[in-house]
């Protein structure tokens, strides 16, 4: 897929996997890969651009197995904001849904 | 490639990033690569899952530069962060005024309080000529009342003034002053700049955005401290900022306090003198309002001044 659509998308499914339980970074990257094909990598910075604005925070919990865990939770502000972005993004989609149609139909 | 070289390399082009950024990202890559490894992958596998380093860096790079443009959102929080940016910035300001400013400041502010007296003069002279005539129609306590009244309101011109004055002041001569530009900053190459700039919070970033100021007083608090050691001059624009408390704003805040015990005398005097209901309500309502618009101005002009101006 256009590498523009996921970035722009990203952010939108990141607040969504978080919005329904916490998550800590690698079970949160291997989540959002199952639905978009982006490289790892740029799942973190995301991350922390959510957190710099609020949008989610950060807690440590160690775990028995492997590094303490840094899990990700969605704040009130990023549930509203996750509200606007699916709603802008439904609503997008719809009006480029329909003009495709729209073209099709009068080829 | 082992994941020594990886974060080295990582380390590298994120050099530009502030280092706490920077340190939170590697952190999250290690612990992913760790977690990678515990699900049988082998270490050179989990970094190259990551592919091109360089693209990575982009990428995150990217994503800073997403975050200091595009968000707009007006949250509370949004609106604190700006009040506490805008704190910094005037407390900046003065504090990085040098001693022959703040000396001329001072002089200054005496020449301001002197043309406040002058130009007191006439209002007064105006209101005692009112209050001659209205005596000389000798009403009885009418008169008394009127020119009570008249007095008021030449106390309130020149309250109105002074106010005027000292504000003007603040603005043209605190607010407008450049703060001095620390030498260090100069020597410094665009990089270690650009890391300075992300060394503030972006929410701060957005504010500039979003009012057009220019970033330029941004780094100086962290700037002011490093460079600037001069004591000398921090304890004098302490000095300065606490005079400038007790001289303007509490001395205000005081006249407003006893316009409004003035305003109640004047009422209970005009009870007795049997003024209705509705007169009583009028100067009730109207005081209240004056004064609490004049504390209201007060604060902002001490503490919001420029912030009003730039708006």
């Amino acid at each position: 897929m256009n590498t523009q659509f996921k970035k722009g998308v990203l952010e939108l499914i990141v607040l969504l996997v978080i919005s329904k339980e916490d998550k800590y970074g690698y079970q949160l990257v291997n989540e959002v890969g199952k639905i978009v094909d982006v490289n790892e990598g740029t799942i973190y910075p995301l991350l922390k651009r959510l957190t710099n604005e609020k949008y989610c925070e950060t807690y440590l919990e160690q775990s028995a197995e492997g590094p303490a865990r840094k899990y990700y939770r969605i704040t009130t502000a990023g549930r509203i904001y996750l509200e606007v972005l699916s709603k802008e993004w439904l609503e997008f989609t719809r009006i480029v849904n329909n003009f495709i149609k729209e073209m099709q139909n009068n080829d | 490639m082992t994941r020594e070289e990886f974060f080295a390399k990582l380390d590298a082009r994120l050099s530009i990033l502030n280092e706490n950024e920077r340190k939170d990202i590697i952190e999250e890559y290690q612990s992913h690569i760790e977690f990678k490894m515990q699900d049988g992958k082998t270490e050179a596998q989990a970094i190259s899952d990551f592919g091109d380093i360089d693209a990575l860096a982009d990428e995150i790079l990217e994503a800073y530069h997403i975050d200091n443009s595009a968000t707009k959102q007006k949250s509370l929080e949004y609106y604190i962060k700006c009040c506490v940016g805008f704190i910094n910035d005037v407390t900046e300001r003065i504090l990085s005024l040098s001693v022959s400013d703040i000396a001329k400041i001072i002089v200054e502010f005496f020449v301001v309080l002197l043309a406040i007296w002058l130009l007191s003069i006439p209002v007064d002279m105006v209101s005692r000529a009112i209050t001659g005539t209205i005596y000389s129609f000798n009403l009885g306590s009418i008169s008394d009342v009127l020119a009570g009244v008249v007095n008021l309101f030449a106390e309130l011109i020149n309250l109105a003034v002074a106010f005027l004055i000292v504000y003007s002041f603040i603005r043209t001569r605190v607010m407008t002053r450049k703060p001095v530009m620390p030498k260090y900053k100069q020597k410094k190459e665009t990089t270690d700049f650009i890391s300075d700039e992300n060394n503030f919070d972006y929410s701060e970033a957005n504010f500039d955005v979003q009012t057009g100021k220019p970033l330029k007083n941004k780094k100086t608090i962290a700037d002011v401290g490093r460079s600037s050691g001069d004591f000398l001059v921090k304890l004098i624009a302490s000095i300065l900022k606490i005079f400038l408390f007790l001289v303007i704003w509490l001395p205000g805040v005081a006249c407003t306090i006893m316009f409004i015990v003035a305003s109640v005398l004047l009422t209970l005097l005009m009870i007795t003198q049997g003024i209705g209901l509705w007169g009583i309500c009028l100067i009730c309502i109207g005081s209240g309002i004056v004064s609490l618009g004049i504390i209201a101005w007060m604060t902002d002009i001490i503490f919001g001044g420029k912030h009003k101006n730039e708006a």
